[in-house]
């Protein structure tokens, strides 16, 4: 057995169909980012170090063009999340209440560093006695989620699921209506089977528009809206740990999976008792930080959660810093999520800073076309004010 | 105006070099960690937007590249949190329940895909830099912001646990469909012959 000439064959680039800086799908991407063509000048045709050539294989257009409007629906296939922005019928005008004194722990000592994969041993302590910092807030916002009516936003034979997202490259300074570029601001529309459509627009840097619409059929295998992770999980904190750690971190708890689940596609999908139990859950994960209410450009304002995960500290790798998701007090909803800059302790303003490139979840409901909107979208595109891009 | 501004012509020539120079092995990267195309592509454009909005930052060559890889790791970490992490999550659960033995494609490579995902994280990730990207373990350790020895640490274990997992590989599943047909012809002859 030759391990080298094994991962050498296995190698998924070798696989793959990588096409040239040059390729149409290149010069694409790179008008959207810089508004231009690539200049000739400078740079020219790259001499690509021979031994990394080696590994890429040539490519032939017809793969390129067929991969090329996948580049740009990217977020479409994005079922879960879709299905999670779900509930999130998420009233932004005004957002969701009056901002306060946020940053409660402005000021405060830096709590311990995350380890990587860390491994959190089981406590026989109180769970009062084991809150995080964040825990009084999460508490609260388990008490909303307990509340909450059961919600299904599973589209049927002929329906639709439709959602509204805007995702910032950089929140505009001061909440204004200018999007810095490379954001994107997109509908889409999916079937249960994976088919769907999309239309969007993503201004680039030159200042120029790029526009985007496209359907497409079932991609990969039919996705199960039945199936949900959420399904026989316990609705008690300590269990419900248990209980993911087991099923989706092969038994050995991880901190930025368990956060993930617990803020992602768990906290999305599963019903008012689970999704209680996962904020409870999360008030007592270390490493879990309240970063104070926070308002984002669509003036939405929201309590401000994030997991501490600065155990790298290298000039690069440090990027791994946070994980900052931003809950509707009112109805325990994710509004935006946004991995931060490397930053050890973060101070958020009020006003969501420029430095923080937040996805934000504006609407979702069930359709029956792929032209289809809900009830209200009209008025609620009035309000963003990213409008001139719709 | 960009058109007549001296110091956007400079950025733009800047980051057109950088982009020729590395859209290639940035796609590489993106696909060796990514499973649907789809979605490197989303880490290739968001890899090359970091670039642009942060130019003044990129080292000169040849630390760019590491640069980049440095992004590129921030970045497909981040996609966790998004749509597609998410819909690959489902699918992945999904996915569970499909036999082994459904599975198509190039059964070595299956398996040998499959054993360095078993690999502890931090250790499939050296290896990845080490043998795909083909960076040396000082490269490798800028860009996972550790010591070189940790890199070759863990390129060493990573190796071991692979060597172990794929201990039950033998030369004939490793030659090509033709061979094989012509060595079981033979063990066939052999056989025939001794039983005759």
């Amino acid at each position: 057995m030759h391990l080298d000439n094994l991962l050498s064959e296995a190698d998924p680039a070798r696989h793959a169909e990588i096409d040239d800086a040059d390729s149409h799908r290149a010069t694409a991407l790179y008008r959207r980012i810089v508004g231009t063509p690539p200049s000739r000048g400078g740079g020219g045709v790259p001499a690509k170090a021979p031994r990394r050539a080696a590994h890429l294989r040539a490519h032939s257009r017809t793969e390129a063009a067929r991969l090329r409007p996948r580049l740009s629906v990217t977020a479409a296939v994005g079922v879960a999340v879709i299905v999670a922005v779900a509930f999130g019928l998420v009233a932004f005008a005004g957002g969701s209440g009056a901002p306060h004194n946020r940053l409660a722990d402005a000021g405060r000592k830096p709590s311990t560093p995350q380890r990587s994969s860390a491994h959190r041993p089981s406590s026989a302590r109180s769970r009062s006695a084991r809150l995080n910092q964040a825990g009084p807030v999460l508490d609260a916002l388990a008490a909303v989620a307990a509340g909450r009516p059961p919600t299904s936003l599973v589209p049927g034979p002929g329906q639709y699921l439709y959602v509204l997202d805007i995702e910032l490259k950089g929140a505009p300074p001061g909440g204004g209506a200018s999007m810095p570029c490379g954001s994107v601001i997109r509908q889409e529309w999916l079937a249960s089977d994976g088919s769907g459509r999309q239309v969007g627009y993503s201004p680039g840097c030159g200042g120029n528009e790029n526009r985007f619409a496209q359907s497409w059929k079932k991609i990969g295998n039919a996705i199960d809206f039945n199936y949900l992770a959420w399904q026989g999980l316990p609705t008690q904190p300590a269990a419900l740990e248990a209980a993911i750690v087991q099923r989706f971190e092969g038994g050995k708890a991880n901190n930025a999976i368990t956060f993930l689940l617990a803020t992602g596609v768990l906290n999305f999908t599963a019903p008012p008792a689970v999704r209680s139990a996962l904020f409870k859950m999360l008030a007592t994960m270390p490493g879990v930080h309240y970063l104070g209410k926070v308002t984002d450009p669509l003036g939405r304002t929201g309590d401000t959660i994030a997991l501490n995960q600065y155990a790298i500290h290298s000039q690069y790798a440090k990027h791994l810093g946070n994980l900052v998701v931003i809950f509707d007090p009112k109805t325990s909803q994710v509004l935006d999520e946004a991995p931060t800059p490397p930053r050890r302790q973060i101070h958020l303003p009020r006003q969501m800073p420029s430095w923080l490139a937040p996805f934000m979840y504006v609407k979702a409901g069930i359709v029956n076309s792929t032209k289809a909107t809900p009830p209200g979208i009209k008025k609620l595109l009035s309000k963003i004010p990213y409008r001139h891009w719709i | 105006m960009p058109d007549h501004d001296p110091n956007w012509e400079h950025r733009e020539q800047r980051f057109s070099s950088l982009y020729r120079e590395h859209y290639r092995s940035i796609w590489a990267y993106a696909v060796r960690r990514i499973e649907s195309q789809a979605d490197a592509a989303d880490v290739v454009a968001d890899v090359f937007a970091t670039a642009w909005r942060r130019l003044p930052e990129v080292p000169d060559p040849p630390a760019d590249l590491l640069w980049l890889y440095g992004v590129a790791r921030w970045v497909v970490a981040g996609k966790r949190r998004s749509a597609r992490r998410m819909r690959n999550l489902i699918a992945r659960l999904q996915a569970t329940a499909v036999p082994a033995s459904t599975v198509t494609g190039d059964q070595v490579t299956d398996r040998v895909l499959d054993a360095v995902a078993r690999l502890r994280p931090v250790e499939r990730e050296a290896i990845a830099l080490v043998h795909w990207e083909e960076l040396s373990h000082a490269e490798a350790a800028q860009v996972l912001g550790c010591s070189v020895n940790a890199v070759a640490i863990r390129v060493h274990r990573a190796r071991a646990r692979l060597r172990q997992a794929l201990a039950a590989f033998d030369d004939s599943e490793l030659a090509p469909p033709h061979d094989r047909n012509e060595s079981l012809a033979l063990v066939s002859d052999s056989t025939q012959a001794s039983e005759g």
